[in-house]
């Protein structure tokens, strides 16, 4: 679960900072970037605890699945 | 005469006191659940779990909880070596068809990276733009190439993957879809830690009643039900223990070492340690933790065949386990990067190899999502179930308003810019050569995903071994 934020990390864009960067980035500079489709989490309410102290909000869970793979490179 | 009265006494004083502490646990199935006890919730708690003040008394229990059974990480500064992992105290209910959905994908995953893996050219080819801005991408490269060349004395791989989702809700839609954000191919970790959060609800339902109550009407306030069925226990740290060792057994050599390559300053510490412990005591495997930094000085390769040697004991390993190397950082100097070098020549089993790692980057997840690519590794079953859960991811490259003659792919990914340029609400642009994966992700948002119920399919580690039974002609 992570505390609903906007973006998903400090380099990136969305909203009116993505259309601004659209129109200002060079084309060589704009080919450093990508292009992805917003997620939007299904939300709940959670009481996350971190370092002992309570945090109350909505919050989304992300599932994670670990497939196990081995080959013989043939 | 006098003794015995006094042994009596004591007894009695034992038995009284100990009342409640003897007690059998609650059932934990859900026909005999009492809610009477638990307190009218506040609208900000989730809900039926009770007051703030029931809610901050389990909040105590669960730490106490998380220092006895290991669900700690290394504390950032001066202050005490651990502290809990951040954790949800309670379990998010979650739609059963999305998890058989995600479990039913984890194997084909696993063969999509072992097809791609295998098309060198191809990776090279989609990695060029990358590799071109990114020095990064540009060194793993040519160390694959330069592996390639040489020719590898290893044929056998071993890939542990960790596949991200979120259920994709956009407001309005009835339904939440499963959508992928990433499919991890290096040093996809907290697999023991995760584990340990599902232990700790299945505690905590058993102890607390305002836990049970919220578990029960997050299930739809059934009749029957076991709080088991409700939260299966997670096999993932038996099931990564098993993996590893099992590559061990293919390699051969019973002594030998499986080798955790580490960053200096491991956060998640115990979550390797776990899992060495796991190997060690389900499978007699030994493991031992190495830097870069110290493989530099310690490792050798001997022989025709480039067996891998830990200096000064002369002890062979037989997997090479990567939890670090994902990131420049982990590369401060040259030094390093012969290490890297050193391991990926080696004879050693390697998880994962340059060429799975390669196959892990944005780049690739963009360029499989491009009509007729994902057809090039997999039959048409599987590429119908892989895009399904693909999100959208389209090339910034090229220009905005492409000459008449250009490729329909430059046409395409100008539209797509048009489009986003209108509605820049419902995208997002991120570097291309941003190194979210494995552990930087979960830096950042990390009470996260270690307080997920994170459940590896049961049936995971079956694969592995048909899979491995296969590669030994077994």
């Amino acid at each position: 679960m992570m505390p609903q934020r906007e973006g998903s990390s400090e380099h990136s864009y969305c909203g009116a900072e993505l259309a601004e960067a659209l129109r200002t980035l060079s084309q060589e500079q704009r080919s450093g970037f990508i292009l992805m489709q917003r997620l939007r989490p299904r939300r709940a309410p959670a009481v996350l605890v971190r370092e002992g102290k309570v945090s109350l909000g909505p919050a989304v869970s992300a599932s994670q699945s670990a497939p196990l793979m081995a080959s013989d490179g043939l | 005469m006098s003794i015995l009265f006094l042994v009596a006494r004591l007894a009695a004083v034992v038995s009284d006191a100990s009342i409640p502490h003897l007690a059998p646990p609650p059932a934990t199935d859900f026909t005999s659940l009492s809610t009477a006890d638990v307190p009218p919730t506040p609208p900000e708690m989730p809900s039926g779990v009770g007051s703030r003040a029931h809610v901050e008394a389990m909040v105590e229990d669960a730490i106490g909880w998380c220092a006895l059974n290991g669900l700690m990480v290394k504390s950032a500064g001066d202050g005490p070596l651990f502290t809990h992992a951040p954790f949800s105290l309670l379990p998010a209910a979650y739609p059963a068809s999305a998890l058989e959905q995600a479990k039913k994908l984890a194997p084909i995953f696993g063969t999509l990276l072992d097809a791609i893996g295998r098309d060198v050219p191809w990776l090279a080819r989609t990695l060029k733009d990358a590799a071109d801005a990114d020095e990064f991408t540009r060194r793993l490269l040519k160390l694959c190439a330069q592996v390639q060349r040489e020719g590898a004395t290893q044929p056998a791989r071993l890939a542990i993957l960790r596949s991200d989702y979120v259920l994709h809700q956009p407001e309005g839609a009835s339904s939440a879809r499963l959508l992928q954000v990433e499919l991890n191919t290096i040093a996809a970790g907290l697999g023991a830690l995760s584990a340990r959060v599902g232990a700790l609800h299945t505690a905590l339902c058993a102890r607390w009643p305002g836990a049970r109550q919220h578990v029960w009407q997050a299930a739809g306030e059934p009749r029957k039900f076991s709080l088991r069925q409700v939260l299966p226990p997670s096999g993932a740290l038996e099931a990564l223990a098993a993996a590893l060792a099992r590559a061990h057994a293919l390699y051969g050599v019973p002594d030998a070492l499986v080798l955790f390559v580490v960053q200096p300053e491991e956060i998640y510490a115990l979550d390797q340690a776990a899992l060495a412990q796991q190997l060690w005591n389900a499978h007699g495997v030994r493991s031992v933790r190495r830097t870069l930094s110290q493989l530099a000085f310690e490792a050798k390769l001997e022989g025709r065949q480039r067996r891998l040697h830990l200096m000064p004991e002369r002890v062979e390993v037989a997997v090479v386990y990567l939890w670090a190397g994902y990131a420049p950082e982990d590369y401060p100097s040259a030094r390093q990067w012969e290490a890297r070098t050193l391991l990926e020549r080696s004879h050693a089993i390697k998880c994962p190899c340059i060429e799975h790692q390669l196959a892990g980057s944005k780049q690739v997840q963009q360029q499989l999502t491009r009509a007729g690519e994902l057809e090039r590794f997999v039959d048409e079953e599987a590429c119908s179930s892989l895009r399904a859960v693909f999100a959208g991811l389209w090339t910034l490259s090229g220009p905005m308003n492409p000459t008449a003659d250009a490729p329909p792919g430059e046409h395409e990914a100008a539209q797509r810019m048009r489009l986003a340029a209108e509605r820049p609400s419902e995208y997002v642009i991120a570097p291309e050569c941003l190194r979210v994966p494995p552990m930087t992700s979960f830096r950042c948002g990390m009470a996260t995903r270690v307080c997920d119920c994170v459940r590896v399919p049961p049936s995971a580690s079956d694969d592995l071994v048909s899979s491995l039974c296969r590669a030994s002609g077994t």
